[in-house]
């Protein structure tokens, strides 16, 4: 007990000690959302004009001014359209027009064409023309368009323009989601809480697993594994290990739910980042994080400290760790499985398979689609699989740990599981 | 008191034997050598009796038990490639494999205190091992082994690297164990090292023991065959039937005579050759000439 102790205690201790470890505790949530929230962020900040000219051919002197009325009251980020009206009377070929106006287009960026045809009324489409029709901000403009167009179609028929306002104004869908817990409503939240939550279990298991890896590794290189393997158990050294290296996993879970719960007390104002909203996090989630955290660590970790233990060298590590990568890998591939359907028979059977649990389960919890006994099944069958690998282990560590520089053959394996 | 028991052991790695039908015993307090050249089975014997290996089979006693977890307090062990946590201050390092093999925390950390300052390496302590020269790193990694203060010491090439300074320094540290009742093992190729410590050998070759018994007894039992001569001239006398191999030093050669052979009959042709012979001793073969011997004859 005491050698496990002094080991596990120095894994730790080490390892939390070092400045690295406070960076990426702090770092990590920052990192890990950036890639989501960064475009949309950027999206708010920038704050182009677009010249739009407005080939109007409509022949209703009120369109263009509905259209830049409703323009102004849709109040969006992003690139701003400055609306300009050239009329084009009936007779005119109106492609003639816009094809003096195409040059122009072609060679500047921040320039582009709306072109309202005279059958505009009777279900010909509005057109938009620019070298880049990929603005994220676009549909601002076409529903300032479009509604404009079924104000003005009501009105010629003699509908009252008090009226016309109250019909045709825009009611955006407010999704609520409900839970045990009760309603709450959602603006893309629970997408990203989701996102969050996968990143940081895939993250930290794939990572603190390396780390028990690379650990043995080091240990053999450094031959210090020997003066271990003389002074405790090898299922001591191997206990100490992937509890020293998975405490310092929990300890940054501790250190997030630390940092939520002053957010939460702080209130939503704060960390509140391109709509995202930090104290709205369930401290539940990372509960709940902790202890999938845990079961994925365990299991990854003892295959890679069965690797460690079995591989001669890094390099020999690094290509029979390859598999398990694209294994780990692969829930992030698939997460857009759960996130459509979390409740249905595909993500119910994916959240169960051992390796993608940690993350497809814990994906399911975020969405609040995973009933309690299911999370215990999944538990129950996380157990089972590391109890599994560490009884593997326990075979195979004991004379992997002292190979140096000798490349393993399968039966030599297996000569061990059986006899060991 | 018997500190070491090894009865009929046998060690297999699938197909290949390690160490077959090895038996030992090496008295309480005695320095023990246990030689042999590359791949003979040292280090796999020596495993074996610090639990890291289990006999296939046989028996091994080490200080009256067999080898178990709580005999590795008793037991310390300077493995032949060794090394040192390099993110650890050389006081923690050593504090923490003190506390691994049970040294209460206040007394580890006096033990340390001590090795240091008797190795010169008081203000190193706060250093961490990348930063510290190859010889120094050796001392700490000796200390690592008797920081505990075992009963038995397992050294397995304890003195490479080392200059002749730190060797003897090294030396006496050694003796100084066996002193205070340490038994100790000593795995190594330097015969001079194993002849000036040793009082028990044991050669070991291709998995097997090949000879055994105190250093006095098993040189007596060569005989002298071994002539020191130190001459001027050309050594063309040394090449003829009398003569089974020769160790040319700067000073003077050593000749390891054929069984049967005079050498009487040697000196007469070194005269006869022209040479000029300042010395001519008749002296019990070295020990490298025996265990040179014992493996070719293998």
């Amino acid at each position: 007990m005491l050698e496990t102790w002094t080991m596990l205690k120095r894994e730790y201790l080490v390892r939390v000690m070092r400045r690295r470890f406070i960076v990426s505790t702090l770092m990590a949530p920052v990192l890990w959302v950036a890639p989501f929230l960064l475009p949309v962020f950027l999206i708010s900040l920038r704050s182009s004009e677009r010249a739009v000219i407005v080939l109007d051919q409509s022949g209703d002197p009120e369109l263009f001014g509905m259209i830049s009325r409703n323009l102004a009251n849709s109040n969006g980020a992003g690139t701003k359209f400055v609306l300009t009206q050239q009329i084009v009377p009936a007779q005119s070929d109106l492609d003639e027009v816009r094809a003096s106006i195409t040059k122009d287009i072609v060679l500047h960026a921040d320039r582009a064409c709306l072109v309202l045809r005279n059958n505009i009324f009777e279900g010909q489409n509005p057109q938009y023309y620019a070298s880049n029709v990929t603005d994220l901000t676009l549909p601002l403009l076409g529903n300032a368009v479009t509604s404009a167009i079924t104000q003005r179609r009501l009105a010629r028929d003699g509908l009252d323009p008090e009226k016309i306002k109250l019909y045709s104004a825009q009611l955006p869908m407010t999704a609520i989601k409900v839970s045990s817990e009760g309603e709450t409503s959602e603006g893309g939240q629970a997408f990203l809480v989701s996102i969050l939550v996968i990143i940081s279990v895939f993250a930290t298991v794939s990572g603190y697993s390396s780390i028990v890896m690379h650990s043995i590794m080091e240990e053999k290189q450094s031959r210090i594994i020997e003066l271990l393997a003389t002074s405790a158990e090898p299922y001591q050294v191997m206990a100490s290990k992937l509890l020293g290296v998975g405490l310092v996993g929990l300890t940054q879970y501790a250190a997030w739910a630390g940092l939520l719960m002053i957010v939460k007390l702080a209130g939503n104002s704060l960390a509140s980042f391109a709509g995202f909203q930090l104290a709205k996090i369930p401290l539940r989630l990372v509960f709940y994080c902790s202890i999938f955290f845990a079961l994925g660590y365990f299991l990854m970790a003892t295959v890679y400290l069965i690797i460690g233990a079995i591989a001669s060298k890094p390099e020999d590590a690094e290509v029979l760790r390859r598999p398990l990568f694209i294994l780990n890998i692969v829930p992030m591939a698939i997460f857009w499985l759960i996130l459509q359907d979390p409740s249905g028979s595909l993500s119910v059977v994916i959240s169960m398979i051992p390796f993608f649990a940690p993350t497809m389960m814990m994906m399911r919890i975020s969405l609040a689609a995973a009933p309690a006994w299911q999370i215990l099944l999944c538990i129950c069958i996380m157990v089972s699989s590391i109890l599994v690998s560490l009884w593997v282990a326990s075979r195979v560590f004991r004379m992997g740990l002292l190979l140096y520089g000798k490349k393993l053959s399968l039966a030599e394996v297996g000569h061990w599981l059986r006899y060991s | 008191m018997k500190a070491v028991v090894i009865d009929r052991v046998s060690k297999k790695f699938l197909d290949f034997y390690a160490v077959r039908d090895l038996s030992l015993e090496i008295q309480a307090g005695r320095i023990f050598g246990l030689l042999g050249p590359n791949g003979a089975g040292k280090t796999t014997t020596i495993r074996m009796l610090v639990d890291i290996f289990a006999p296939d089979a046989g028996q091994i006693l080490v200080l009256g038990e067999r080898p178990s977890s709580k005999l590795k307090r008793r037991v310390g062990y300077l493995p032949e490639e060794r090394g040192l946590y390099k993110d650890m201050k050389i006081c923690d390092l050593l504090l923490f494999f003190g506390r691994l093999r049970g040294v209460e925390t206040r007394q580890a950390k006096q033990r340390v205190d001590e090795w240091l300052s008797l190795l010169g390496l008081s203000d190193w302590k706060d250093k961490k091992p990348r930063e510290l020269s190859k010889g120094m790193a050796q001392k700490v990694q000796f200390v690592v082994s008797v920081i505990h203060e075992p009963e038995l010491l397992i050294l397995d090439e304890p003195f490479s690297g080392f200059d002749p300074v730190s060797v003897r320094q090294m030396q006496s540290f050694v003796f100084d164990l066996q002193k205070r009742g340490a038994t100790v093992i000593l795995s190594t190729h330097q015969m001079e090292q194993v002849e000036q410590l040793c009082d028990e050998i044991c050669i070991i070759n291709r998995s097997r023991k090949v000879l055994a018994g105190t250093l006095r007894d098993v040189k007596s039992s060569f005989g002298q065959n071994t002539v020191i001569i130190d001459y001027q001239g050309l050594d063309t006398f040394l090449e003829n039937s009398l003569v089974k191999r020769v160790s040319r030093f700067p000073t003077y050669s050593e000749v390891l005579l054929n069984d049967g052979a005079d050498c009487q009959e040697l000196l007469v042709r070194a005269l006869a050759s022209g040479a000029r012979v300042n010395r001519f001793e008749l002296v019990e073969p070295s020990l490298n000439d025996i265990f040179i011997s014992m493996v070719e004859k293998e």
